[in-house]
């Protein structure tokens, strides 16, 4: 097989792992003058843009798809009839520096099948990185897997040469886990998860968020999978000074449509994550059926909306302050498709509006849609120097067409008596079809280059 | 008074200076390219030294963001901007530190979305220009940018390229940043009629490039439209890749 076709397959077989991003890190190239390679921009840099649409910014590829598991979700999985390859050592490391040297990439991104054990595998990732690292002085981005049941102590070291370690915690609980992945357990995934979590913020504090989250004190605590009652709140990760172990943090990854768990139990569940592992993301990816296994839904629909409105939830518990359970509950645990979970808060809460934009503190004026934390920035800035009008509202990029039914300004209130449908009307994405679905939103800084 | 730029930063902070230093009361900037034959009423040569001192002053008085939008707000290359400039730097003159905040201020929203516009169009190239490596190990990425991002572009490849010597050329306005041994400098001329000799391993990783692109789409998830509004059509003639 050619190195080309090795790299079509290998790649191909990693574009299901949706984590794309290459921000998070600031480093420069500290062998700029002496022979090193790279550096890393903390906003990431996204490189090209795919068939679907999804920023390309790193070489995502496996090291192999030979697998020892056979998860009924995965295109990879043991018991497929596919042709199988892979990389030599070096022809990786070639490609990488390669590629990076062209600006294709910000730099790597690895994962694998499992082959041999997990921490066979992990030794054979450890090998590449020192490689890279240390022959080839490479300062670019790496993001790293972490086999699920690899040792602690293989986590540890691979950690010491990576930006980002992220271990797929696949499904939203442990029953569909069993059913689906049964070659993988809970322990085999929380462990690397808490590893990684305790080299990034000490143990102390990862032990104290995590008996925060049951209420009791926890020595090798076991998995959670539950619904949280706390609000949420993206953890900074505080390292060990002096000691570089995957500055970027962890994210992860679940399937969505594959298991019939609610959003209100995967909100729950990414809501543990981020307080309890210090996650910087939690990843969604549609559930695409590959095959017929009676255990999987059958063919139909890739729920792209569905997906689409996770990571608008996901967005929402991370940057305006909303709490799972505020947006969904028992009676309707899973999100509405035709309007966006903001607006469906805000249509359930008619008390907490018109939000007077003059005087309410930032955490309310977020709540009113079509205001972002940006536009929150802008105007309390705004409102410091003189009084808001709507022409000033709008320069500070509110989307005025949806957020005047919801504000107040200069005393002024939007009409009362707007009948419900009308207001759904308005404030619903066209049509049934989603919006142009961005998929994982890749960074935090959006630049957009049209125009 | 009316003034004239040669179109190069300094040459237009050289004017600013100089309209500061006979406190002209009713300056006009254009650029000497807008005004054709038409003779300006006052000049001012280029001086580094009274550039320097105008960035400076702005910096002192507003920070370092202030400056970095005077920079950038000019190489936008916006017709009219040498106005908006020109107002930006009275007001933080005037204002001092928090300058920036005035976001009510035509001056401010309007340099800023310049400022803005030609970093995003520069933060766009650092992912999107392609080097090819030449025969001599040179690597070199040719591009045709909307406004003058070139500039703004030395420090970042600068630092990531190290000790490969590398070169990026704006076909449009015929300039160049060569940079090597960690170090890169700006020539305002380069010829565009250059015959080049690619290493002999450039053509083989160009096919490797687009076959991992073309297999890292996932398929059923295929979105041509969001395609297209994150690599607008202008972008696609220096890729490798076919979008």
């Amino acid at each position: 097989m050619t190195l080309q076709e090795k790299l079509e397959i290998l790649g191909a077989g990693a574009r299901y792992d949706v984590s794309c991003a290459s921000s998070g890190v600031q480093r420069g190239n500290s062998g700029r003058f002496s022979g090193g390679l790279g550096n890393s921009a903390a906003s990431g840099i996204c490189h090209s843009w795919a068939s679907d649409g999804r920023c390309v910014s790193l070489l995502k590829v496996l090291f192999t798809n030979q697998c020892l598991y056979d998860c009924a979700y995965c295109p990879n999985r043991r018991s497929r009839d596919i042709p199988r390859t892979a990389f030599t050592v070096q022809e990786l490391v070639d490609l990488t520096l390669g590629f990076y040297r062209r600006n294709m990439i910000e730099g790597l991104f690895l994962s694998s099948g499992v082959f041999g054990s997990p921490d066979h595998t992990m030794e054979t990732f450890l090998k590449i990185l020192q490689i890279l690292r240390e022959r080839e002085k490479f300062f670019g981005y790496i993001h790293v897997k972490a086999i699920p049941g690899a040792s602690e102590d293989l986590i540890r070291r691979v950690g010491a040469y990576a930006d980002r370690m992220s271990v797929n915690i696949e499904l939203p609980s442990a029953e569909s886990l069993a059913r689906l992945a049964p070659d993988k357990t809970p322990q085999g995934i929380f462990r690397p998860m808490r590893v990684i979590a305790v080299e990034t913020q000490g143990a102390q504090e990862v032990s104290r968020h995590l008996a925060a989250l049951r209420g009791e004190v926890a020595a090798e605590p076991a998995p959670e999978y539950g619904v949280t009652g706390a609000k949420s709140r993206a953890l900074a990760a505080a390292k060990a000074p002096g000691k570089f172990f995957v500055p970027g943090g962890q994210s992860t990854q679940m399937i969505i449509g594959a298991s019939p768990e609610t959003d209100l139990q995967i909100l729950g569940l990414s809501s543990r994550l981020y307080q309890g592992y210090g996650l910087k993301r939690v990843y969604f990816s549609a559930f695409i059926p590959i095959g017929e296994d009676p255990s999987l839904p059958a063919a139909g629909p890739v729920p792209l909306w569905r997906e689409h409105r996770l990571y608008q939830a996901d967005w929402l518990m991370r940057f305006y302050q909303f709490a799972p359970e505020e947006l969904l509950d028992d009676q309707s645990p899973n999100l509405d498709p035709r309007l966006d979970p903001k607006v469906v808060w805000a249509l359930r809460h008619p008390e907490f509006f018109p939000v007077d934009l003059q005087r309410r503190p930032e955490p309310d004026l977020l709540r009113v849609p079509g205001i972002g934390p940006t536009s929150v920035r802008r105007l309390v800035q705004g409102r410091r120097h003189g009084t808001l009008t709507e022409e000033v509202v709008k320069k500070c990029g509110v989307v005025w067409r949806r957020a005047r039914f919801f504000v107040a300004l200069r005393g002024q209130g939007p009409e009362k008596s707007l009948p419900m449908a009308f207001l759904r009307e308005e404030l619903s994405d066209p049509g049934f079809r989603p919006p142009v679905n961005p998929g994982p939103r890749q960074q935090e800084f959006q630049f957009d280059l049209g125009s | 008074m009316i003034w004239a730029h040669e179109g190069t930063l300094g040459s237009f902070l050289s004017v600013v200076f100089r309209i500061f230093e006979t406190k002209d009361s009713d300056p006009v900037i254009f650029s000497q390219e807008d005004l054709g034959l038409l003779e300006p009423e006052q000049q001012a040569p280029e001086n580094p030294e009274w550039a320097r001192r105008v960035l400076e002053g702005v910096r002192r008085r507003s920070g370092d963001e202030a400056r970095s939008w005077v920079i950038a707000g000019f190489l936008s290359e916006a017709p009219g901007r040498e106005k908006i400039l020109l107002d930006f730097i009275r007001h933080c003159v005037r204002v001092g530190s928090g300058a920036l905040a005035h976001k009510t201020q035509p001056q401010v929203l309007a340099l800023e979305a310049l400022a803005q516009s030609t970093r995003r169009e520069a933060h766009g190239y650092m992912g999107l220009l392609r080097f090819r490596e030449l025969k001599d190990g040179t690597l070199y990425a040719p591009f045709r940018p909307q406004r003058h991002v070139t500039p703004l572009l030395a420090w970042h490849f600068t630092d990531r390229l190290g000790l490969i010597p590398w070169m990026i050329h704006d076909l449009g306005r015929g300039c160049a940043l060569l940079g090597a041994q960690g170090r890169w400098e700006f020539y305002p001329e380069v010829s565009t009629e250059q015959e080049l000799e690619f290493s002999p391993e450039e053509a083989e990783f160009q096919a490797l490039w687009q076959g991992f692109f073309r297999a890292a789409g996932v398929p059923g998830r295929e979105n041509p439209e969001l395609q297209k509004k994150k690599i607008p059509q202008k972008y696609w003639e220096f890729l490798i890749e076919r979008p």
